[in-house]
């Protein structure tokens, strides 16, 4: 554990931080420095950085393999859309309150897929949870109340002509709230449990560890938190198309976390703003966009097979020591 | 009432009889060992003993109270700890983390107060560091407490082992070859941290062991097992002496 003041003053510093960087992009859209099209991309960085790091939960800290994390997205993005499409309230009120929706209803989706998909793990439980995305999505595809195979559309957004940032403080905030509990999270007892299991079921239930209680924990966390990301990404597109939520969509999130270091939040954020950026900046090369995306990937995993960070995670406070601890390092040796 | 007891407990894989109609009795605050040839069934007495085989006859009382049919994490609770033959320990995790882990389930403060660093939090954190602290102090590894414990030395993870158990806070603590591939030194060391341990924490202690020195010298109390039957049971003097015993271990006529 840490000691508590140094703790909230680590806290403090990374609010500053993030709130700077808030109003740093919140002036470059408003002023127009980024294009309407920029700023759609920072906003899909939030939402692909919420995902990610909400299946690192899973993933990374869980060490249980899940490829149908979009399933639960669209499961928020239905329960969302619907909420603010059939609300009276203003977006600026209905939206929030259906991401909260979004999000309980992703959990117990969650609850519903984890409790039998749990009792297994490893390639089983992507099998398992694989499939399951793709029952979401084929449900999707075939009621009426969700569009059928035409989708959704007509889902208002925040962000328009007039402000052009309507978005962000969503995508934003949400992000960095997430990021900061997943954070919490793993240093608390309920994160030290989740990291025995992935460490070791078995030790771990020997330990005393309620291993199918906080298997689902996270599992239902992680649901909850992709629930809400993907009522976002509703509201920021304007239409849920179901095809645009599936197996390869999946995939898409656990190269993200796989990326980044399995375990490492941070490793998430980066990999999953790189990824989303890295497709757009190589636009140039067109019909080799995806050629070297998947270059860019296979390099990665050969030098860096636990990914960008590996478990580790990127700390201010640890870099600044290193710098400075350097430097007194080199001062001792000139001597 | 003994602490721990067992009544005519066995189980059956299939057609194999792992374990027929064994007996037997800890007191508390009793060091007890378990030997027999390689194959003889300790561990699997183990494993009934925490829940990861149901027998398929038999009982098994702690306190008077049956623990049959309870999950291992609930035995655990109950109060009875264990370690493992093959080291089992959270690799990636610090050594003090993998002693906090064993008392999450005494901790309370909820999930949302974790998260959001509640004053339940740093209340209970800081006297789970406390505590975690004081246990590796006991079993020698205070100096290791931010080291990952992979990188421990064999020595050292056997001894975190027992760590992580003791802070399940057990009435009964079974070790499963403590002292296997170590050293005499260390074995001595491990010896001397037991009995402390028995000391300082009123457990009761089962060991399974091949160390012969090492369980006449700190047992009790004595149960040998031969293909899945107690062979034999008593003082150390006793078992030492047991044509039986003998018989088993060097084979007999």
């Amino acid at each position: 554990m840490m000691n508590k003041k140094k703790a909230y003053i680590s806290y403090g510093i990374n609010l500053i931080l993030v709130l700077a960087l808030f109003f740093f992009l919140r002036t470059l859209i408003v002023t127009g420095v980024l294009n309407r099209y920029q700023a759609d991309l920072i906003t899909l960085v939030c939402i692909n950085v919420t995902m990610a790091v909400s299946l690192n939960l899973v993933t990374g800290l869980l060490g249980q393999l899940v490829l149908g994390h979009a399933g639960f997205m669209l499961v928020g993005a239905y329960a969302a859309a619907l909420f603010t499409k059939n609300s009276s309230l203003p977006l600026q009120f209905s939206l929030p309150i259906g991401l909260v929706l979004a999000g309980i209803l992703a959990a117990v989706f969650g609850v519903i897929i984890g409790i039998p998909a749990l009792r297994l793990r490893g390639d089983y439980l992507a099998i398992i949870t694989l499939g399951f995305g793709e029952i979401i999505r084929v449900i999707a595809n075939n009621l009426k109340i969700t569009g059928g195979a035409m989708g959704l559309g007509g889902i208002k957004s925040l962000t328009n002509r007039q402000h052009p940032a309507g978005m962000l403080p969503f995508v934003f905030f949400i992000a960095a709230v997430v990021i900061f509990a997943m954070f919490t999270f793993g240093r608390s007892r309920h994160g030290r449990a989740v990291i025995a299991i992935r460490e070791d079921e078995i030790a771990a239930e020997a330990a005393g560890v309620n291993t199918t209680y906080y298997k689902l924990l996270a599992f239902v966390l992680a649901a909850f938190i992709a629930g809400v990301a993907g009522g976002l990404y509703a509201h920021h597109l304007g239409l849920i198309d179901p095809s645009k939520y599936d197996f390869n969509r999946s995939v898409e999130f656990l190269i993200m976390v796989v990326l980044g270091g399995m375990g490492s939040i941070t490793g998430s954020i980066l990999s999953a703003s790189v990824l989303t950026i890295l497709p757009e900046l190589l636009r140039g090369f067109s019909n080799y966009r995806m050629l070297a995306y998947s270059v860019v990937l296979i390099c990665v995993m050969l030098f860096r097979p636990t990914g960008l960070l590996g478990r580790a995670e990127f700390s201010l406070s640890a870099l600044i020591r290193r710098i400075t601890g350097k430097k007194q390092d080199a001062a001792k040796g000139g001597v | 009432m003994p602490l721990l007891e067992t009544k005519k407990l066995g189980i059956a894989f299939g057609g194999l009889r792992a374990l027929d109609d064994v007996c037997f009795s800890l007191e508390s605050g009793e060091i007890m060992g378990l030997i027999g040839p390689n194959g003889a069934g300790k561990t699997t007495v183990f494993n009934l003993l925490t829940g990861v085989y149901p027998p398929t006859e038999g009982t098994v009382e702690l306190e008077g109270k049956s623990i049959i049919g309870k999950k291992t994490a609930q035995i655990t609770q109950s109060g009875i700890a264990r370690t493992f033959q093959n080291i089992r320990l959270f690799k990636d995790a610090s050594v003090i983390d993998n002693v906090k882990t064993a008392m999450n389930y005494q901790m309370k403060y909820s999930v949302l107060s974790g998260i959001l660093h509640l004053p339940s939090y740093w209340k209970e954190e800081a006297q789970v560091e406390e505590q975690a602290e004081g246990l590796l102090d006991v079993c020698g590894l205070k100096q290791y407490a931010k080291a990952t414990a992979k990188n421990l030395p064999y020595g050292q993870q056997r001894k975190l082992e027992i760590a992580r158990a003791l802070a399940a806070n057990p009435k009964v603590l079974l070790l499963d070859e403590p002292a296997a591939g170590m050293n005499p030194t260390e074995t001595h060391e491990l010896l001397e941290t037991i009995r402390t341990i028995r000391e300082q924490f009123g457990v009761a202690v089962l060991l399974i062991e091949h160390d012969m020195s090492f369980v006449m010298g700190l047992c009790e109390h004595i149960v040998v097992l031969d293909y899945g039957k107690v062979i034999a049971e008593g003082l150390p003097e006793e078992i030492r002496t047991n044509p039986r015993v003998i018989a088993a271990y060097l084979g007999g006529e």
